[in-house]
């Protein structure tokens, strides 16, 4: 169950906004000055400085409006982000290797237009201590949206998947500088559903023999007798009967008919067909480009591990099935943080 | 630190409106600083422009562009200090400012970098504020402020999808809002006189008023400056316009071309025998670099400055210490008619000096009336009879005199102005024995009916003279009034034409127009002079004025620096109920009908519950009070109506039904 964060706005956060109900959790806006906020500080101080001594009165105007106008800067950028509901939504799984995006969707449901929110990833321990004094370093969002008034936004947050397992994005920080880039104004998110990562799917090994199906009894040259559904390249072990000679003697090439019906090709992929290969993951990815191959081809497979026994089928569901179990094989948790 | 992914991620659009502020700060240097800083600013800025519009750029380190950048950036900072002798000073330094936005614009790269710029960018609006403070000034530095503050918003809005109107009301947003604690830090700041550190040299420099000696050509020069010199504001009755003889600098020496002051006879203050009751008034001079302050003839005493000391000479000048650089304000009391009789020691014999070989002519003349057997009185007389019945002229192009200026004037050209007159009838005067002194300052003034007060401007800037008198002491004579009387009486504007006073083309065609311009003027001198005294004038002085109107008159520094605390303080936790207050807003008439609705009848115990949809309620709702079955029915179908048939011209009748349901609470199934 995905819990829905409360950014906390000032001074008004004793009361429970119509916005909220009960899955709701609230989460306190921090705000600090940039380094740009910093330097801006310094150049008021100088202004100051230059107006006393020349005691120049629109000097002293000009640097009393830009003071003043941080201050205003500081209450705009906590506006920014205070208020805001945001709710994680499921990721897609992705494979090792490849991006793992973390949806958010953004509920900004007063009326104002909020712009430029920006992502990052943060270390959960002692991370507001750390933000705090690292304010004014420069941050690199990982994703950064606006959120239009009385609507819901979605914003993906990329992570690298870098091995196969459950990805956590940990602690993101969701930070705005807008209107001025003087302040910073942040607060946290912390993900609590994980990405899928499948195996990176890789590997030299063919396809392991097909099996003897139980119906017909012969070595699963694999195809049934009902229906035409296409062709595929041959391989060795292919029934002679099933080539498709037509189009061998118009020079096309060598392919098998293939009809689709009970005695379908059956593949079974098991650990024992990649045991060979030097270690665990490889294995792994071995398997997953089989099944990727295996549904790309419309092939009928299962899939047999060491602790589980997927049966034949094929689909997406399937494919789904297949891959999040060697997903999950001997599962350490990828955490950022460990 | 370098951070690759910023690189070259500068949104052109703000990159514009930031070149944009900045041309519009350094723009009205462009005249104070040497003539090829400002088409280098320009170029170095649209060839940015031009190569970020390029988008396929190549960063190197060192490519020939970055050479040739940086020798361009040596050059113009050598070409500054060729020509200042300094890079240091108000003129340098502003145009080394300038240079640097230059090419700091030029290497935006980084998101750092353009922060510098915009930052560069306000601090350019303050060094103009160094040489203006007109309220022209502060309008247009507003807009630039505008403009700066809008790139920000618009480098900020990282997506992008912010049009520049949109920016622009979010920077006005924050700008307007920012004015309350503005004014208060404005007023309620400590301020401090003088400076903390030197200023630079030229601070000062191109500031017009009158010089403290006089040739010929000199007053007539200031007479075409429509510049003010001074405001006075009369705290009781104003003397009249010909009673208007603001005293400067005494000049006693002459060498028979130029009179000038003789610095080293300063004695102090004689006395003086009132004849009438004082004037009092306020003075606001307007800087002029010289130090010495104006005041009515004759003035009582030295007035008190807030930042300088100030001191009456034995023929009444009022000398400060320093010259006077920013604009001042005195309170002084004059008194229009007097007897000067006591003198030190050998004043009389400075006032009869006259170099010997000059003058003839003259010399002879006044030979001539002694010889008649005029008395000194009768002699004056005569001089000033004869500026007023021979062919004498008083105009402001008088003929170039050549030799002996004082015979030439008297005997020849006969055409002069008020320094003709003046040192033509000292002349004469000590010739006759009779010592004599030129006084410089200014005759008359405008009344401002809009302020109700003295404009006096350079263009009143006049000479005349003093004269001892046996048993009178120092008398002020104005040989110019001998001559053009309307000058004295009715001011020196009668007798000038009306281009001198700026009067449009438009509004010069007849009198009617004239005094619509005149109007006007006064109008705008007046919120000049308002101007002046609240927010250029806010000094140490007038704040303490200020604070003293809420009876904050000996108010402290800590107790300052408190009250601007608690008033920003109030200010900003005002801002923060507007800015952060979470108003569910339901803009929806209908909703808002419908929500009455449903509370009237959570009064009976019928919830509404969240999921439910509005004629599965009003059947759960029907079937609970039968009594009111009609009424609910009748409300949702309405309700239905509009909401999912869009029929919105139900919404009155909507509203009637809902006003009418009134539940009764104690129902009884």
């Amino acid at each position: 169950m995905s819990e829905t964060i409360v950014l906390e706005q000032y001074p008004f956060s004793a009361r429970r906004t119509a916005a909220e109900n009960r899955e709701t959790k609230r989460q306190r806006v921090y705000i600090m000055p940039t380094r740009h906020g910093a330097v801006f500080g310094l150049m008021l101080f100088a202004m100051a400085m230059g107006a006393i001594n020349y005691n120049n009165s629109m000097a002293y105007i000009l640097t009393f409006l830009l003071s003043s106008l941080s201050l205003v800067t500081l209450l705009h950028t906590c506006k920014n982000l205070a208020g805001i509901l945001i709710t994680q939504a499921p990721a897609s799984p992705v494979f090792a290797g490849e991006l793992a995006k973390f949806p958010l969707i953004l509920d900004n449901r007063n009326g104002q237009l909020r712009l430029s929110i920006a992502f990052i990833k943060t270390k959960k321990k002692w991370s507001l201590l750390v933000d705090v004094l690292t304010s004014t370093g420069n941050e690199i969002p990982i994703a950064s949206c606006n959120a239009d008034a009385n609507t819901f936004n979605r914003v993906d947050l990329p992570v690298k998947a870098k091995q196969r397992g459950l990805l956590h994005a940990g602690r993101i920080k969701v930070f705005t500088t807008f209107p001025l880039g003087l302040f910073k104004a942040w607060s946290y998110i912390d993900m609590k559903q994980p990405c899928l990562v499948y195996p990176k799917p890789a590997g030299q090994k063919y396809f392991p023999p097909f099996k003897l199906t139980e119906d017909i009894g012969i070595q699963g040259n694999a195809s049934g007798t009902d229906d035409f559904i296409g062709f595929r390249n041959y391989r060795a072990g292919d029934s002679i009967k099933d080539i498709a000679w037509k189009a061998y003697a118009q020079h096309k090439g060598l392919f098998v008919k293939r009809f689709s019906g009970s005695g379908a090709d059956k593949l079974h992929l098991s650990w024992d067909d990649v045991s060979t290969l030097p270690d665990v993951e490889t294995c792994l990815s071995q398997l997953c480009l089989w099944i990727i191959e295996a549904e790309s081809q419309s092939l009928q497979y299962s899939l047999e591990l060491p602790e589980v026994f997927i049966d034949t089928g094929h689909g997406e569901e399937h494919q789904h099935r297949c891959l999040s179990a060697l997903a999950h094989h001997n599962i350490k948790i990828i955490n950022p943080e460990k | 630190m370098t951070h690759k992914q910023t690189k070259d991620n500068i949104p052109i659009n703000s990159l514009y409106w930031l070149g944009g502020g900045l041309v519009l700060a350094t723009l009205p240097h462009s005249l104070r600083i040497p003539f090829w800083i400002m088409p280098l600013f320009l170029a170095l800025c649209v060839w940015k422009l031009y190569l970020s519009s390029q988008k396929q750029l190549k960063e190197k380190k060192f490519s020939a562009t970055n050479i040739l950048v940086f020798i361009l950036l040596v050059v113009g900072i050598t070409g500054i200090y060729h020509h200042f002798g300094t890079l240091l000073g108000r003129k340098a330094g502003v145009s080394l400012l300038i240079l640097l936005a230059g090419f700091k614009i030029f290497e935006i790269n980084h998101e750092r970098d353009f922060y510098v710029g915009c930052f560069l960018g306000y601090f350019l609006v303050v060094t103009n504020f160094l040489f203006t403070q007109t309220i022209g000034t502060a309008v247009y530095m507003a807009c630039t402020v505008l403009v700066m503050t809008l790139s920000l918003v618009m480098f900020n809005d990282t997506q992008g999808n912010l049009s520049a109107k949109a920016s622009g009301k979010i920077a006005a947003t924050l700008l307007l809002q920012s004015i309350p604690v503005m004014l208060i830090l404005f007023f309620l700041f400590p301020r401090i006189s003088g400076p903390l550190w030197g200023m630079p040299d030229d601070a000062h420099s191109g500031l017009t008023g009158i010089d403290d000696e006089m040739s010929p050509g000199s007053i007539s020069q200031l007479i075409l400056s429509n510049k003010v010199a001074f405001r006075a504001d009369f705290k009781n009755t104003q003397p009249e316009q010909s009673q208007l003889y603001w005293r400067g600098p005494v000049l006693l020496h002459t060498d028979g071309t130029t009179w000038s002051r003789t610095k080293s006879e300063y004695h102090g203050a004689t006395s003086l025998q009132t004849l009438t009751d004082p004037v009092s008034y306020t003075v606001t001079l307007e800087p002029h670099n010289k130090e010495w302050l104006y005041a009515l003839d004759m003035p009582g005493q030295n007035p008190v400055l807030e930042s300088k000391q100030s001191w009456m000479t034995s023929d009444f000048q009022l000398l400060t210490r320093k010259p006077v650089t920013r604009r001042i304000r005195y309170d002084i009391t004059s008194y229009p008619k007097y007897r000067i009789t006591e003198l030190y020691d050998g004043e009389l014999q400075i006032a009869l000096q006259l170099p010997q070989q000059q003058h003839g002519k003259t010399k002879a003349l006044i030979h001539k009336w002694q010889n008649e057997g005029l008395s000194k009185d009768q002699i004056i007389n005569r001089a000033l009879r004869l500026f007023n019945e021979d062919d004498f002229y008083y105009t402001l192009r008088p003929p170039l005199l050549e030799n002996d200026l004082v015979d030439e004037f008297l005997f020849e050209t006969k055409q002069g102005f008020c320094e003709h007159y003046a040192s033509a009838f000292a002349v004469m005067m000590r010739a006759a024995g009779i010592p004599a002194r030129i006084v410089l300052g200014y005759q008359g003034g405008e009344y401002n009916p809009v302020g109700d007060y003295v404009i006096v401007h350079q263009r009143n800037a006049h000479a005349w003279t003093e004269v001892w008198r046996q048993e009178q002491g120092w008398t002020r004579i104005d040989p110019t009034a001998a001559v053009s009387p309307l000058r004295i009486i009715e001011g020196i504007e009668s007798a000038l034409p009306n281009h001198i006073f700026n009067v449009p083309l438009v509004f010069s065609q007849n009198s009617l127009t004239i005094k619509i311009w005149q109007r006007l003027s006064f109008r705008w001198d007046a919120i000049n002079n308002q101007w002046n005294q609240w927010i250029i004038n806010y000094g140490p002085k007038r704040q303490k004025e200020f604070l003293g109107q809420f009876g904050l008159q000996d108010i402290n520094w800590s107790s300052m620096i408190f009250l601007i605390m608690a008033f920003t303080a109030v200010i900003f936790l005002y801002l923060t109920c507007v800015l952060l207050k979470n108003v569910p807003r339901n803009n929806d008439p209908v909703k808002r009908l419908y929500n009455q609705f449903c509370k009237k009848l959570s009064r009976c115990g019928i919830h509404h519950d969240v999921y439910e949809g509005p004629v599965a309620f009003a059947s759960r709702a029907a079937s609970e009070r039968s009594d009111l079955a009609s009424q609910i029915n009748n409300i949702t179908d309405i309700y239905v109506a509009i909401r999912y048939g869009s029929n919105e011209n139900q919404i009155p009748a909507m509203q009637e039904r809902v006003r009418a349901f009134r539940p009764s609470t104690n129902y009884h199934a």
